[in-house]
């Protein structure tokens, strides 16, 4: 049977060898609580990437789409330009651009 | 009830290695989106100038222009800000003389850069050798609103020249002095971008001075009062200082 272990160390540095030490004996620490960022902890715990980025790529790339959408409905159907006799439809691509 | 309502806003938040090192990349990656989007606006705001048919604003250094002086009078409300907030919360031992100076080099920079920016606009104004280009930088000289474009010429470009002596650069009153300066300055610039194009553009029979009314005073002034406000309270609900990085800095000074 297998036991959790927890434990607590005075500084940041105590923390950071104890990591190493468990490291090298071979057992995997779990997670490790700072109250600031170590940096030499994030080599040592196993970490994941965070499943959010693919939550917040899709709604960033969504939003966009449907930014541009907007803009270049508004420009083309909702409120037509006329601008030298362009086609509006193609002309709304130009118009929803610098932003 | 304390422990749900403030445990719900933290999210899950526990201080695992794991939340920092997301939290950090966080932080790098919306910094990073940031200067973009600030070149971004500037150079729009700069563009709805430059397509225009006006001299004086039809000039494609219009964009850059803008970010650089947007970049510029940012610093200098910073600058001011931090200065204030140093004095009002004894942040002394935090913000100190090096950060100061550091600042003061970039402001230097700014001012360079727009003198240099005001230079072009001159010489591009006499090689184009347009009458309406030309006209109208004569009349930002010796026009009606002289005055004020020396005294901007003084703020943005002649004044910040201080900041090349360090004692200068290291006193908190004399760059309190040159943020507001600066600050006047480039008020002075936007409104003049304006005021000297419409009064002297093209067709002389609509050449007529700006007169601000009440209207104008007080959209002026108003929204000082507003900004004062929101930023008091974000410095009363806020932490002004980063406390984590504060112990992440202790921690490194310690060890080094």
């Amino acid at each position: 049977m297998t036991f959790p272990y927890l434990a607590e160390f005075a500084d940041a540095d105590t923390l950071v060898r104890a990591t190493l030490r468990i490291n090298s004996a071979g057992y995997q620490p779990i997670d490790a609580f700072t109250p600031f960022p170590v940096h030499e902890l994030s080599g040592l715990l196993d970490m994941e990437p965070s499943r959010i980025r693919w939550a917040m790529l899709i709604g960033g790339l969504s939003l966009a789409a449907f930014a541009y959408g907007l803009q270049w409905w508004s420009a083309a159907y909702a409120y037509p330009l006329n601008v030298g006799g362009a086609p509006p439809e193609q002309l709304a691509h130009v118009s929803a651009c610098p932003v | 009830m304390g422990r749900v309502f403030y445990g719900s806003l933290a999210l899950g938040w526990r201080g695992s290695a794991r939340h920092w090192r997301r939290l950090e990349i966080l932080h790098l990656t919306l910094s990073a989106l940031a200067l973009p989007l600030v070149t971004s606006v500037h150079s729009i705001v700069g563009l709805d100038f430059a397509a225009s048919l006006m001299p004086g604003w039809q000039e494609t250094i219009f964009p850059p222009y803008f970010v650089v002086g947007a970049l510029y009078s940012g610093f200098a409300m910073v600058l001011l800000l931090t200065i204030l907030v140093r004095w009002g919360l004894q942040l002394k031992s935090v913000i100190t003389t090096e950060h100061f100076d550091a600042m003061a080099k970039i402001i230097r920079m700014g001012s360079i850069i727009m003198t240099y920016s005001y230079a072009t606009e001159w010489f591009i104004a006499w090689y184009s050798g347009g009458h309406a280009d030309r006209n109208l930088v004569a009349y930002m000289f010796k026009g009606d609103y002289a005055l004020l474009y020396w005294l901007l010429l003084f703020c943005n470009c002649l004044f910040p020249q201080t900041l090349w002596l360090r004692p200068i650069r290291r006193s908190v009153t004399a760059l309190a002095v040159i943020a507001i300066l600066i600050l006047v300055g480039m008020w002075l610039e936007r409104i003049l971008i304006i005021w000297n194009t419409l009064s002297h553009g093209y067709m002389p029979s609509l050449w007529r001075l700006f007169h601000p009314t009440l209207s104008d005073w007080s959209l002026l002034i108003g929204p000082f009062g507003v900004f004062a406000f929101m930023f008091l309270l974000f410095i009363r609900l806020i932490p002004t200082v980063s406390i984590y990085e504060m112990r992440e800095l202790f921690r490194r000074e310690g060890s080094a």
